[in-house]
């Protein structure tokens, strides 16, 4: 391996370094970058690169943000296995209106799971949105928009008590990741 | 609650190069080279010490030309003290000779 190859893959360990620093210590990855201009090229720069990936992975997982970023990921993963699994059971069974209504909720969660992979204020918005409809799904009996759909009221009443739950859990913990990657992004670095 | 445990090794390590020249801009490298510790540990120590105010940073620009401005480091009055009174400690805590067990 020669000296260019050597400077290139370390400047990409430091690059990857500084993407995984959380932005409350960008200013501690500038003060890193300075200091890997002023290497020699070679072992020591690999040497000081790797040092800052092993900072910045350290930092942000001191930070909790990785706490936030995994909580994040594992709700959108497993409402769209919820939903891949509940729209299976609905295209085995027998047609009725009450998988008809099991299809729409799998997909609704699906679209939220997928949501929540890219980002947590969009799974927050959609568990607030799913919260409200829910809720007042209950209004919809009155207004005659369920029978006129030809799905049976009973149905609908115990979906909407999942829905409700479900929607109000997923709220509460999207609050409580927002809290730690919100405390995680406060800026502390160096003067 | 914050825990006060005692300095680490390392952090001693630092705390000794500073207190060597207190009044010294120490730039991040040159600390690597006289600690003999890695950017990986060094700069998660440097960061604590600032965070806890025992340390304080500027960016100082460099002679040669084309270079960018680079961090420098340089004790606090607060983080003098520190220092002095961990290698103090530390010092104590070698020194120290060890108990007898009782039979």
């Amino acid at each position: 391996m020669n000296h260019q190859q050597t400077f290139s893959a370390s400047r990409v360990a430091l690059q990857l370094a500084g993407r995984l620093m959380p932005s409350s210590h960008k200013d501690w990855m500038q003060a890193m970058i300075a200091e890997y201009e002023t290497l020699p090229h070679g072992v020591s720069r690999w040497q000081f690169a790797l040092g800052c990936l092993q900072t910045a992975t350290y930092i942000r997982c001191k930070t909790r943000l990785a706490l936030a970023l995994i909580g994040r990921i594992s709700i959108g993963v497993a409402l769209i296995g919820m939903g891949l699994v509940g729209l299976f059971w609905s295209s085995t069974a027998s047609p009725s209106s009450f998988t008809n209504l099991i299809c729409v909720l799998c997909l609704i969660y699906a679209a939220i799971g997928i949501a929540g992979l890219f980002s947590l204020n969009w799974l927050s918005r959609l568990a607030a949105g799913g919260l409200f409809l829910s809720s007042i799904s209950w209004g919809f009996l009155k207004l005659g928009l369920i029978p006129a759909l030809g799905i049976r009221p009973a149905y609908l009443s115990a979906l909407s008590i999942e829905a409700s739950g479900m929607m109000l859990s997923l709220l509460l913990i999207t609050a409580y990741l927002k809290l730690i990657h919100d405390d995680a992004g406060r800026t502390h670095g160096p003067v | 609650m914050k825990r006060n445990r005692p300095p680490s090794k390392s952090t001693l390590r630092v705390l000794e190069t500073l207190l060597s020249e207190p009044h010294a801009d120490r730039y991040g490298y040159e600390l690597m080279k006289t600690t003999q510790l890695k950017s990986g540990t060094l700069y998660p120590i440097l960061m604590r010490l600032t965070d806890r105010g025992f340390l304080e940073s500027s960016w100082r620009s460099s002679p040669l030309t084309g270079r960018p401005p680079r961090h420098a480091y340089r004790l606090t009055q607060a983080g003098l003290a520190f220092a002095q009174s961990a290698i103090l400690q530390d010092g104590k805590t070698v020194s120290q000779p060890k108990r007898k067990r009782r039979a």
